[in-house]
Parts: C-alpha cells; sequence; structure tokens
C-alpha cells in the first residue's frame, strides 16, 4: 500500500473492520487487497458518500466494537450503504484465505440445546447493539446533513 | 469429398464433429474459440489454494473483485468462478437487445458447457412425443455419450424417469449431508413419494474411475472453481479428441459471420472475420453444420437469408426452463462441519409427477460446502459478526434445490435480426413473454418441494426462494424446430434445414419441446445422431 493519507485512512479502515470480523490484525495481503479493491472503484469512494454513510463509516471506523454497532444499524437501516459494502468486500477477501476463512466458517460442534442459547444470546446482543447504534448514528447523520462536511479524506 | 463445415466447438459440435470423424469424412470447425487458461495448481486442493496460492484473493474473487457480490446487486445465490470468465467473454461484432429474457452466450472452446454442473438425464419417450423420433431411434446415442464422456450414477427411484442407458460408472462418493438426506428419504420414501416425488443419485458426466486417460475424481474440492483433472466432463475434451484426426482442422479466432447461397438456394460459403485483424475471407462450402448455440446459429440464419432476399424473418418458439433456486437448512446438519473434500456440484436428483409424464419437474439438490460464503451469510438480517457466528453453525446444513419447469414454443416468444449499416453492426432481438399458467405451475412446485424438504427434516427460510430470470438456465432451443411437414423454418428429423438443402442444426435450434430435464446430454446424443444417419 501507498503513504498517502488516503492508503493511510483505508489502512486503518481495514485494520478495525478485521478486528471487527475475526479478532486479528489485518496482515500485509489483506490489506494490499483492501487497497486494491478501492482503487478499482468496487465499493465507491468517500467523496460519493452521503450522509449516512459517512456517519456510519465515522461511528465504525473508531474501533471492533462501534463497526459491529454500526453494521447493525447499517443491515436493519440502509443494507446499500458504503460500510456494508466495505464490510462485505473484506469478508470476502478474508475467506479467499486458508487462514482467515478458517476462523470464519468453524463450526463448534456441541448440544443443540447450548447452540440455541448462543444463538439466541447472539440476536439479543444484537438487538442491544442496534438500539444504542441508533442513539449515536441518528444524530451524526442529522450533524453530516446539516453541516455537509466530508469525513476522512 | 469436400469437408464438412462445422460452426462451433460447443457439446453438439464437438459431438457431431467425433461422429462424422469416425466415419472417415474430414471436418473444417470454425470457431471464436477463446482458450480456457491453463489450470491453476493442477494437483492441489481447495484448502491448498486457499493455503498455498501466493494470492488467492486474486483467484478467488478476480483481478477486479468480479466474484463479489455487494448488497445492492441483485444477483443469484451463486455466481461463476473468475476461472470461467473466459466462457462468457463476447466478440466485439455480436449484438443483442433482449426483452423479457436474460441470456448467455459463449464464444469459448467448448462452449457454455465449459460452465456447466455435469447434469445428465436422457430424455423418456414422454419427452419426446413431440420430436420426429423415438426414444428407441435416440438410445443408443446416449448409449455412444455415455461411453464417450463418461457418466457415474446409479439405478434407483429417479429411473421411473429417467431410462437407464449403458456405460453408468459407478456413482461418486456423497459427502455427509448428501448421505444424510438421501437415508432420510430411504426411511420416509412412503410419504415423499405421496407427494408424488421420487429421489435418487444425480447422474453427472464424472467420472468415478480412470477412464479414456481421464483420472476419476480425486474430491479435491475444487469443482466449483474449475476442475483441474478433467474428471468432471467438458466438450474441449472431445474438441481435443476431434484433434487427433488427420481429417479435422480447427480454426479458432474466426467469427461467421453469414452463408452465401447459389442461385439454387444452396449454401456456397461461410464470410468469416478474423478477430485480429477484421480480415474477411470466404470459406467453401459443401455441407455446412451449425452448433453454435441457439442464438448464435440462429443469427447466422437470420443474416444470411437477410443478405440473399432482403427479407427480416421473425423466427417463433424460443424456449428456456424456468428454473427457481430454493435454499434450505436441514436441521440434522446443524453445528456439524463440512468437508470441503468431497464432490461439490449436486449429488442428490428428485423428479415431481405433475399431471402429465412431459410436465415432470426436475429438481437437484447440491450441498453447501466450498461456495463463497459472503453472499449468503450478507442476507443474514443481523450484523456481520452474528451473522457469522450462526452461519458457521449452519453452513453444513446448507443446501439448495435447483429446480426446472418444462417449457413450449409459443409464437410471443421471437428472435429477429435488427439489420446493421456501414456504422454498426447487426443485432439480435430477443423477447420473452412467460406463459400466464407459468407462476402456478411454478408455485405448485415450489409448495410440493417444500412438503418434501419438511419430510427430510429441512426447512426452508422464507423469503429467499429465487425465481432466476428466464434465460438463467441456458437451455435455449426452439427457433427452426424439426417437422415432418417440409415446410420453410424447420427442419427435418435430421437438423436438415427445409431452407437450404446443405444446411444442418445440430443444437438446440430444432428441439420442438423443452422438457424440464438439463438439455446437454440430449443436445450430445442427438447430434451424434444426425451424424452417423446423414454423413
Amino acid at each position: 500500500m501507498g503513504d498517502t493519507p488516503r492508503h493511510n485512512v483505508l489502512a486503518a479502515e481495514c485494520q478495525v473492520f478485521c478486528r471487527y470480523l475475526v479478532e486479528r490484525d489485518a496482515p500485509d495481503d489483506i490489506l494490499a487487497a483492501y487497497d486494491r479493491a478501492h482503487e478499482k472503484g468496487v465499493v465507491g469512494s468517500d467523496g460519493t458518500a452521503t450522509a449516512l454513510d459517512r456517519a456510519l463509516l465515522r461511528v465504525a471506523r473508531t474501533g471492533p466494537i462501534l463497526a459491529r454497532a454500526a453494521d447493525a444499524f447499517a443491515v436493519t437501516f440502509a443494507k446499500p450503504s458504503l460500510l456494508r459494502k466495505k464490510l462485505v468486500l473484506l469478508l470476502a477477501i478474508l475467506e479467499s484465505r486458508g487462514s482467515t476463512a478458517a476462523i470464519l466458517d468453524t463450526a463448534t460442534p456441541g448440544p443443540r440445546v447450548v447452540e440455541v442459547a448462543v444463538a439466541g444470546l447472539h440476536v439479543a446482543r444484537f438487538v442491544v447493539t442496534l438500539c444504542l447504534a441508533s442513539l449515536l448514528i441518528v444524530p451524526l447523520r442529522i450533524w453530516y446533513r446539516v453541516v455537509d462536511r466530508p469525513c476522512g479524506t | 469429398m469436400k469437408p464438412i463445415v462445422v460452426v462451433g466447438s460447443g457439446a453438439s459440435a464437438v459431438h457431431f464433429t467425433l461422429s462424422a470423424l469416425q466415419k472417415g469424412r474430414d471436418v473444417l470447425m470454425l470457431d471464436v474459440g477463446h482458450a480456457r487458461p491453463d489450470p491453476v495448481m493442477p494437483g492441489g486442493t481447495f484448502a491448498e489454494l486457499k493455503d498455498r496460492l501466493a494470492d488467492p484473493v486474486r483467484y478467488f474473487l478476480g483481478d477486479n473483485f468480479e466474484a463479489v457480490l455487494f448488497p445492492t446487486t441483485k444477483a443469484e445465490y451463486y455466481g461463476f468462478p473468475p476461472s470461467k470468465t473466459y466462457v462468457f467473454s463476447g466478440v466485439p461484432q455480436f449484438h443483442w437487445r433482449a426483452t423479457g429474457f436474460a441470456p448467455l452466450f459463449s464464444f469459448a472452446q467448448g462452449g457454455l458447457a465449459e460452465a456447466w454442473t455435469g447434469g445428465v438425464y436422457p430424455l423418456n419417450e414422454a419427452e419426446l412425443a413431440a420430436f420426429p423420433f423415438s426414444y428407441a431411434e435416440l438410445s443408443p446415442y446416449y448409449d455412444l455419450i455415455a461411453k464417450r464422456i463418461g457418466i457415474s450414477g446409479a439405478v434407483d427411484d429417479l429411473a421411473r424417469f429417467m431410462p437407464v442407458h449403458q456405460h453408468l460408472m459407478p456413482p461418486l462418493n456423497l459427502d455427509e449431508h448428501s448421505q444424510v438426506l438421501l437415508r432420510r428419504y430411504e426411511r420416509r420414501r412412503e410419504s415423499v413419494n405421496r407427494l408424488g416425488c421420487y429421489m435418487g443419485r444425480s447422474r453427472v458426466a464424472t467420472i468415478s474411475r480412470d477412464e479414456n486417460g481421464r483420472k476419476a475424481c480425486e474430491y479435491s474440492g475444487r469443482c466449483l472453481w474449475g476442475c483441474p483433472s478433467q474428471s468432471l466432463y467438458t466438450p474441449a475434451i472431445t474438441l481435443e479428441a476431434c484433434r487427433q484426426f488427420p481429417g479435422f482442422r480447427y480454426t479458432s479466432g474466426v467469427y461467421v459471420r453469414y452463408f452465401k447461397v447459389d442461385r439454387g438456394g444452396r449454401v456456397r460459403a461461410v464470410v468469416t472475420e478474423a478477430l485480429s485483424n477484421g480480415a474477411i475471407e470466404e470459406v467453401p462450402v459443401d455441407t455446412l453444420v451449425l452448433g453454435a448455440g441457439t442464438f448464435a446459429s440462429c443469427r447466422i440464419f437470420l443474416e444470411s437469408v437477410f443478405r440473399a432476399t432482403g427479407e427480416l424473418v421473425t423466427l417463433d418458439g424460443l424456449m428456456d426452463n424456468q428454473q427457481i433456486l430454493m435454499p434450505f437448512v436441514n436441521l440434522e446438519m446443524l453445528r456439524r462441519r463440512y468437508d470441503p473434500a468431497t464432490y461439490q456440484y449436486h449429488q442428490v436428483g428428485l423428479g415431481l409427477e405433475a399431471g402429465a409424464a412431459d410436465q415432470y419437474v426436475h429438481g437437484q439438490i447440491t450441498t453447501l460446502k466450498t461456495a463463497l460464503i459472503h453472499p449468503i451469510v450478507q442476507r443474514v438480517p443481523f450484523d456481520l459478526k452474528t451473522s457469522l457466528a450462526i452461519f458457521r453453525n449452519v453452513h453444513a446444513a446448507l443446501g439448495i434445490v435447483n429446480i426446472n419447469l418444462h417449457d413450449r414454443r409459443r409464437p410471443t416468444n421471437t428472435v429477429v435480426l435488427e439489420p446493421g449499416s456501414t456504422a454498426t453492426e447487426p443485432r439480435l432481438l430477443i423477447h420473452y413473454q412467460v406463459d400466464t399458467e407459468e407462476a402456478e405451475r411454478a408455485r405448485r412446485a415450489m409448495n410440493r418441494i417444500k412438503r418434501v424438504l419438511w419430510e427430510l427434516n429441512c426447512v426452508v427460510p422464507p423469503g429467499m426462494t429465487h425465481v432466476r430470470p428466464i434465460g438463467a438456465s441456458v437451455h435455449y432451443s426452439g427457433l427452426l424446430p424439426m417437422s415432418e411437414k417440409q415446410v420453410p423454418r424447420t427442419t427435418s428429423k435430421f437438423g436438415q434445414s427445409h431452407d437450404f438443402e446443405n444446411l444442418f442444426f445440430v443444437d438446440g435450434t430444432t428441439f420442438p419441446f423443452l422438457p424440464a430435464k438439463n438439455l446437454t446430454f440430449t443436445l450430445m446424443a442427438n447430434a451424434a445422431r444426425v451424424a452417423d444417419c446423414i454423413f
């Protein structure tokens, strides 16, 4: 990856999103692939982002926990958002590599009642996260709409 | 004797050609012929590709990340991998516009079947009732093709819908999910059969033992990404067999524009354009065989007629199978780990009796293993972390039923040529209107299959069944149908044009009816039949 402000923002973003999805730092080849995809315009850019896109990215880039919160908001209210596209892109990159694919996609055998309970906890966490995310993102979206300030570089 | 000139190198063209060569005829094959790239890491398994390739992201997602399905794309559950992009690469000269139809075209060596999933199902007597020949006339050619390409499968409950041909190899090893499905079917057979549904092993053009220099399936798990060992048959294998004959000449990199006719109404030459430099050449013809696929063959016919007579002919009766994708979750497979070192395409088939025997509904069940997961995970209505936590314990339980319905020739479904000018190329205009009863047929089929799946301990997630656009099945046929009557815009039972006596069609152009079963086996058998009976 290059060393321009744009590349630095993308690299930092990729690291946060990678920690969100697989709880690992992104190695160089992941960073390079992520950057290459943005160079090719595969997901669009911050320059074409809507106010909601900017709000979501601003929150998501803060760290893995808020990335999850922003993702919860986006999947519920803004499926075509730039954030969702970036996360799906990174997911596709991660599943193409052996080590990260194994993290994403290895089942944890066990009693079904445990699985149902764990799934229920995940869904409950999603609901709570979504509520908290809404408290953050809705005001921020209004802020970006009013002020119309681009975020990042 | 002059060589037979064959246009195209797909499933129909290569089997016609091989049969003609075996009878001592010379053949000149003209083809655009985009070549397949060499297989990457030929001896490696699917897991090894992800671990050992220098750039697995580029391999699985493409140079331009074209294999990534984003939330905004109204795409299918699965697409074609980057390694098969060459199959669908076009040519600058071929233009088209379609309404009500989403066609795919191929100008690759081997044609569209270079990206097929290998399902091979012979038609039965009822399905051939609209054809001017019987099952008995076609049967020897199913045997011949089975011997040539290698077909594995079993004689089971599906044999009530599919005649059993010779040279059937033992079936491939089943993956765990497919085993679970068939075991459950054994236990619930009576209930499932009461729904008019019968299940069994898919018949697939993948060899289960070494044959003719090809290695048996090694279960590398790479099927979706391109079989590296030629265990899964593709027509390029038969093209290579044709090249062993001294009487065969293969000219690729040429686009056949049209044919010229003499005053007697016989084809006397084809006009070709070299893709490299645009050079136009006339190739003399004694006998012309079009096997370029229904649309490409008909485009040549339409442009030729227009140039010869000034008439813009409309061909009607275009057919394609309506296909429905029905994902399901097998409750018995939850929290299991899938094994990537298994055969990846469909291993279980099902058939629905639906009134008249020719209205049979065909289904193939593919259990999900090594396909990309991001298209599915993003559809789960939670954040990706939550979706992944759920998905990884559901992955091995996922499957998809690909449901095929039959089609009939109807006058509303047409192809016509929009002629070009000095500045523009001619354009093929395709129009398709869905039958008013199609939606009801599809609804009934879906409801029955949901009930079948329930008997198999499988649930269909609401809202995820997807009716594919017409054109997606790529089983195009019917525009110049076989007819016992010698009328224009039809052919004889041997594909001989009733408009031009030395012109033959050996692809789906001539089929008067499109059953629900995958068409390719019958295309190959029919093409071999034409070569054997006429030449």
